[in-house]
């Protein structure tokens, strides 16, 4: 191995070698790669095969299958069957997905009170927000209590769309002003409107079972991590490797133990939420300034008045943040969790997608796009506030605008509600265009737009469904041609290259790189993780991904990086792109495909495209921030020495930036292989979301569709491993943050 | 009040094994070796009732955790703390909580004050910790809001106030309890200076009235000469000197503390006593100065004065002044590079 040569060498050759920067240093560390190929290619006789490609293993996979199905029909020390544990947890989950479900859409009858334990984490739900939010948000809780309580008992109808509208709307207001309100207002109004109230008031009954239970655990891990060492120790790297998985390795393990469904669906989302949060609290829970703390030590508090009196409430920003990011998490994933059945606003676009319906879906996507938005701004609000004084020389009603303004949408939305059904849900038409009863055409043309439907909604998929018309006629031969070049001139050539490579060239590229940056303990994890791949089974599939990935974060960084360079030359630029971002975010990755598809339909191209379009968003964030972190008195020596604005860019802020990039192009990647998976869904791509995506429909092949996933973790923690550690010590050297 | 005898603070490996093993009474030098890092170095020192004992020195000199080890925030390494007669160390969780509860009081350098709770809500809360009732809390609330002069603030939340006051609020928040001991930890280093000097008048005027014991904290020789009635003088974790302010100029024990007290303004320090000279060379025509006066009060006449006055202590004649005597002592003849540094 190079890095063994290296070593040897006298120690002033180290010395240099360490100092060396660049270009040169890359193509110091890219030389042993380079020999190799070199050996590979021109004297294939003196490299052994296995060297190249190591046979068709399957003993990962197999057991992999062996111990799923172990788990799902044996009893685990002939004690319990695992299965059975996770079909009793999937029932206690019944209870709730059915109650918040009942409130929000489909009416209540009467119904028990459940099984024990959700008594005990309501309480515990309770508890914690009366801790978090004061008497009252206790107050709130028994009142939603009380509901449940006379829903349950009188069995009350769902609440009516006006109510929820209504109710967003004095959220937003509260929260964040006269915007937020109409903000909130207008993306549920859409919902309610445009035909998906019904799904998408499952989704949300969902989120509201699943994002609290995220939250409680991720925060008891959190909490549990912060006050015993060991235990942070073992949750840390289970959350390292928990978020480079992508989406579908929660999906399919769940699959086999609980079935498919809506219980499915919201435990795989639960497992995919707590990581956030779990760090969130851990970060909440470090950052209590140690002052803050010896006050609360020198008043004498006992231990448990420290933690809920002082540390809790002193955390509070943080863990808002948390249950915000749980929020979207939680969102994300249960759109997802339409892959294994879950209903809500994802499996209407699942099913839109498979049959290219492309202006429902496309619909559809809005609404989702839509409530992401609304409930990450509410989210953001929440957290964002910071307690003021209340004006006690002011009435009461004053004091309480939104209390009393909430009552009272739902005291009217109730009685309207009573007095006609439109009030309660709208009725919805029928699906077919000859349904239309009236239409909104674009002025001038016989393009409609919108067309009102039998029943009140509305529906915008004739315009969508022209939209479409018109880029396949127009479009699709430049684009046809695109494609085509894509595909043959680059997409193919790139990923025989990727395919032909030997294993041991790839290990000992990393290894020197992982050397250079992080000694010998790096240098071992990255080869490890290189040699996990070549023996996974999965070494063709993991190169195809990891091709696709490359090429999408080639074309990211080429449109990102620019992007985020001119962004960051002004203010009101940085802030614009900032919100443009935010928004792209929040978004389930899911939502990428849509265009993607209506553009390019299937094949490499549609899923590098929508790579890109999900992964440029970390290229442009980081390039931004990079670069808005250079100190302006830098800036300024600069100018005084007489740079030219490209000097100052070329010669200061971009040396100074790179680091940052680098962190962004790690995301880039990361993001990368997160949708690589999604995108195998739109076909015309191997690789290893193939074989999860396979492993979906076939319980025979789950093995091999969770140890594909886990291969797309190890590829991300390997870049992860390399750019942190390469970004860490360049900072420390150029001597930010 | 409170004594405290040989305290040990230690970072490293294991401090316990490292000063057993040197018979409790290492180097500085032996501990930096070992890898140790000496926060707090064999330190005694006794607090007494009604009095203002400054500790003083720069960061990372050891004020802060000597402060930490005599309320037990900071478990010291070796030594013994007594509190009133209680062996602090040897106190359990239970006791310590109570004393802290009702006998001692601390304020922080940057005011650590609950950002969720109300100034009001911020005052009481050692007494909400100890399950005082919400009526009392409130009236408590409204004496102490009006003692630190914040009167109408009580609804406020902490962010919600400028830097002097959230710093009354910290100093309200201490005093709620009616601490015996009132521990302020560099109150006023975070402030703009002119309201530092309105927050030292303040806590003068608090004391006036409340005559607590206090350990207080600067690394400001300046606000330490204000306040103090005693000064420790802290370096790498040693107490080098304690004593009052005119001890600690005109025989620092240490180049360190000299350098300290080259810095000041010496006629605010000095008396009569301390800079005079024999009684015999006194020209009783002169006329005579109390020896307890402050050069500041006197110097316009003894500059005036041709020959060595008389210096009475008590109505006892005990020495004389001249005024070379005073030039030297105010502006430093002996010290050439004082003249220069003057006042900040």
């Amino acid at each position: 191995m190079a890095a063994t040569v290296e070593s040897a060498a006298p120690e002033s050759l180290l010395e240099r070698f360490h100092r060396t920067r660049g270009w040169r240093m890359a193509l110091l560390l890219l030389s042993p790669y380079i020999v190799i190929q070199i050996i590979h290619q021109a004297a294939p006789g003196l490299f052994p095969d296995w060297l190249s490609k190591l046979g068709d293993f399957r003993f990962l996979p197999d057991w992999a299958n062996e111990a799923l199905l172990y788990l799902k029909d044996e009893e685990l020390l002939g004690l319990f069957n695992f299965k059975d544990v996770t079909r009793t947890v999937s029932g206690w989950l019944e209870y709730p997905l059915d109650l918040s479900e009942q409130l929000l859409i489909s009416g209540g009858d009467s119904f028990g009170w459940g099984p024990v334990p959700w008594i005990v984490i309501i309480g515990l739900l309770a508890g914690i927000g009366a801790m978090l939010g004061g008497l009252r948000l206790a107050a709130l809780a028994g009142a939603c209590s009380l509901y449940l309580a006379m829903f349950n008992t009188f069995g009350w109808g769902a609440v009516p769309w006006v109510v929820l509208v209504g109710l967003f709307a004095v959220a937003g207001a509260k929260l964040g002003g006269w915007r937020l309100a109409l903000l909130a207002g207008g993306c549920s109004l859409y919902l309610a409107v445009f035909g998906v109230w019904k799904d998408s008031m499952i989704t949300l009954s969902i989120v509201f079972v699943v994002a609290p239970l995220a939250a409680l655990i991720g925060w008891a891990s959190g909490l549990a991590a912060v006050k015993a060492r060991w235990f942070e120790a073992l949750l840390v790297p289970v959350l390292n490797v928990m978020q480079s998985m992508p989406h579908f390795s929660y999906l399919l393990p769940i699959s086999v133990f609980i079935g498919i469904g809506d219980e499915a669906g919201a435990i795989a989302t639960v497992l995919f939420a707590v990581p956030p949060m779990a760090r969130l609290t851990i970060l909440g829970l470090r950052s209590v300034s140690p002052e803050v703390r010896e006050a609360g030590l020198m008043s004498g508090c006992t231990k448990w008045q420290m933690l809920w009196r002082v540390e809790m409430p002193a955390a509070r920003p943080q863990l808002l943040v948390g249950i915000n990011q749980v929020l979207m998490q939680c969102f994300g994933m249960t759109v997802l969790a339409s892959f294994v059945g879950t209903r809500g606003l994802g499996l209407p676009l699942l099913n839109y997608l498979q049959s290219l319906r492309i202006g429902k879906a496309l619909e559809v996507g809005v609404a989702i796009v839509l409530m992401a938005i609304m409930l990450d701004r509410l989210g953001q609000a929440l957290g964002a506030r910071r307690p003021e004084h209340i004006d006690m020389t002011k009435s009461w009603t004053a004091r309480h605008p939104y209390w009393i303004g909430g009552s009272a949408v739902v005291a009217a939305g109730i009685v309207l509600a009573r007095l006609t059904e439109y009030a309660a849900l709208l009725p919805r038409g029928g699906i077919v265009s000859t349904d239309r009863l009236w239409e909104l055409r674009l002025p001038g043309t016989d393009i409609v737009l919108i067309d009102g439907r039998k029943g009140a909604t509305v529906s915008t998929e004739p315009f969508w469904e022209w939209m479409v018309d018109w880029v396949q006629l127009n479009l699709k031969s430049p684009l046809g041609h695109i494609r085509d070049f894509m595909i043959l001139e680059i997409l193919f050539p790139m990923r025989d290259a990727f395919q032909a490579l030997p294993w041991i060239g790839l290990l000992v590229l990393v290894a020197a790189v992982g050397w250079r940056f992080g000694g010998w303990r790096l240098a071992a994890i990255v080869s490890l993780f290189v040699a996990y791949l070549a023996f996974s089974g999965f070494w063709i599939e993991s190169m195809e991904t990891l091709y696709l990935v490359v090429a999408a974060l080639i074309v990211s960084v080429v449109i990102g990086v620019p992007i985020g360079i001119f962004a960051s030359t002004s203010d009101r630029r940085y802030a614009a792109v900032q919100v443009v971002l935010d928004t792209f975010q929040v978004l389930p990755s899911f939502i990428y495909l849509i265009p993607v598809v209506m553009l390019f339909r299937v094949g490499p191209v549609a899923a590098l495209t929508a790579i890109v379009i999900y992964a440029t968003v970390p290229a442009v964030r980081y390039t931004m921030l990079g670069l808005r972190n250079v100190p302006a008195d830098m800036i300024e020596a600069a100018e005084m020495s007489g740079c030219t604005r490209s000097q100052v860019l070329r010669k200061v802020k971009f040396p100074m930036a790179f680091p940052e990039i680098m962190l962004g192009m790690n995301q880039v990647l990361l993001f990368g292989l997160l949708l690589v998976i999604i995108s195998a869904f739109i076909g015309g791509i191997d690789g290893l979301g193939d074989d999860i995506l396979l492993a979906r429909t076939e319980q025979a092949l789950v093995g091999e569709g969770i140890v594909a996933g886990f291969n797309v973790a190890v590829i991300g923690l390997t870049a992860d491993q390399l750019i942190t550690n390469y970004a860490r010590e360049r900072k420390a050297q150029l001597g930010i943050d | 009040m409170i004594s405290c005898r040989d305290v040990w603070k230690l970072y490293g490996p294991d401090p316990e094994k490292f000063l057993r093993q040197h018979d409790g009474d290492p180097s500085v030098d032996l501990v930096k070796d070992a890898g140790y890092i000496p926060a707090v170095v064999a330190a005694s020192l006794d607090v007494m009732p009604g009095e203002i004992l400054v500790l003083m020195g720069l960061s990372g000199s050891g004020k802060s955790t000597l402060v930490r080890c005599l309320s037990r925030l900071i478990e010291p390494t070796a030594g013994s703390v007594h509190f009133s007669g209680v062996d602090l160390l040897a106190a359990s969780g239970k006791e310590l909580i109570d004393i802290r509860r009702h006998r001692m009081g601390m304020v922080f350098q940057h005011f650590a004050l609950f950002p969720h709770r109300t100034v009001a809500e911020n005052i009481v809360f050692p007494l909400e910790v100890q399950g005082v009732d919400s009526a009392t809390r409130q009236r408590r609330a409204a004496e102490i809001l009006s003692l630190v002069g914040l009167e109408g603030r009580g609804g406020y939340y902490p962010r919600e106030l400028s830097g002097g006051q959230q710093q009354r609020v910290g100093i309200g928040r201490s005093l709620a309890v009616e601490p015996d001991v009132w521990f302020l930890d560099e109150p006023f280093s975070a402030l703009d200076p002119l309201i530092r000097r309105e927050m030292q008048d303040e806590f003068l005027r608090l004391q006036s009235v409340l005559h607590k014991t206090i350990v207080f904290i600067t690394h400001d020789f300046s606000e330490a000469i204000r306040l103090a009635d005693r000064i420790a003088i802290l370096y790498e974790g040693q107490i080098v000197q304690i004593g009052r302010a005119e001890e600690l100029v005109t025989h620092p024990a240490t180049d360190y503390v000299r350098a300290f007290a080259r810095d000041v303004q010496r006629d605010r320090i000095l008396t009569a006593g301390s800079v005079m000279g024999d009684v015999a060379d006194a020209d009783a025509g002169a006329g005579t100065v109390d020896a307890g006066a402050l050069l500041r009060e006197i110097a316009p006449t003894v500059l005036a004065s041709s020959s060595p006055m008389l210096v009475v202590d008590d109505g006892v004649a005990v020495g004389s002044l001249t005024r070379d005597a005073v030039i030297d002592a105010v502006w430093g003849t002996s010290e050439p590079e004082g003249t220069d540094s003057g006042e900040d």
